[in-house]
């Protein structure tokens, strides 16, 4: 699990980036289901863990996106039947995590979110989010 | 001779399992069920004579999963338990990212816990894999919300809260049990 200090070091957080700025995680199929509550589909808490190797969380940010004329379709390919979960750099930062950009060559919105997810973290940030690309077919 | 009921057909050949009749209600400690890697047998007693098994055989990409009881299987049962060994079949990054495949260890314990606590009338849950091999068991319904995760055999826990609520209660289940069982119970039920 990523500690405080870890991020602080190795992923520090980048002010430039605005607590309105939407973040966007690709869920897989099994990290998403009908909720008989809520009735609607919504992302797992499963969803929001960081890498089984380490690594922080990815996600992308949509204002690079769109800054490059594109929509967040484009992280989506090759990723059939994926969904598309957001929330924003705020929501976030709220619970202790940086926002770290991490442009790669193939994905200039690439972004890491570090900092320690227990449980009920990770609830919360699966009951926060809302779909960018819903479940295909919802 | 017991009666024989075949789950459906899939293609990691669940048709393989076999369901003998009779109650099905718990299971004991396994001890190691790692004891042989390519054929994973949990043997279980319970106070009638007679022999409780689970086996997840994995050979390359097939997976079959044998149940042995000695009683009637609730439907329900048998879904939660597809469910579960249908993550058997994803493969490293199923995740997009760097998730492990499911550990067979973790399957059994999740089907241990199905076991255990699934009452006829419980719906199945969600099976939903996690990105370190482990497996969550989830039920959002009744206005009740319960995860049961597995991370490893040896450690598990529950969350439960109702729905809006804003307060839940989470717990490893070793000692637990009685108040997973009341929270399964109030999603249980027509």
């Amino acid at each position: 699990m990523s500690t405080l200090e870890d991020c602080a070091k190795n992923y520090p957080d980048d002010p430039m980036v605005a607590d309105g700025v939407a973040l966007l995680r690709r869920i897989p199929p099994k990290h998403f289901h009908l909720d008989k509550n809520l009735e609607r589909w919504r992302p797992s808490s499963a969803a929001f863990e960081d890498d089984e190797d380490g690594d922080p969380m990815s996600v992308y940010r949509q204002d690079v996106i769109e800054s490059d004329g594109s929509d967040a379709r484009r992280v989506m390919i090759g990723h059939q039947g994926y969904a598309l979960a957001s929330l924003t750099a705020g929501q976030f930062r709220s619970r202790s995590q940086t926002v770290f950009p991490d442009a790669l060559r193939e994905e200039s919105a690439h972004t890491k979110i570090c900092g320690p997810k227990p449980r009920p973290v990770r609830r919360w940030f699966s009951e926060q989010a809302v779909w960018a690309l819903p479940p295909p077919g919802n | 001779m017991p009666d024989a009921v075949s789950l459906r057909d899939t293609d990691y050949s669940l048709a393989e399992a076999a369901i003998l009749a009779q109650p099905w209600l718990s299971t004991l400690t396994l001890a190691d069920v790692l004891a042989r890697p390519a054929v994973v047998t949990a043997a279980v007693e319970q106070p009638a004579p007679t022999l409780r098994k689970v086996m997840i055989r994995k050979r390359g990409s097939e997976v079959s999963v044998e149940i042995q009881v000695s009683g009637p299987m609730p439907r329900s049962f048998l879904k939660s338990v597809e469910g579960v060994v249908d993550l058997l079949r994803l493969p490293a990054g199923w995740n997009s990212y760097s998730a492990k495949p499911i550990e067979p260890r973790n399957a059994i314990r999740a089907i241990r816990l199905l076991a255990e606590f699934l009452g006829p009338e419980t719906p199945p849950p969600v099976a939903v894999p996690t990105v370190r091999g482990g497996i969550q068991l989830e039920w959002h319904t009744k206005g009740v919300n319960i995860e049961v995760y597995v991370d490893s055999p040896e450690s598990d826990g529950f969350f439960a809260e109702y729905a809006g609520s804003g307060e839940g209660s989470e717990a490893p289940v070793a000692g637990h049990e009685h108040e997973l069982r009341l929270w399964v119970q109030r999603i249980s039920g027509k």
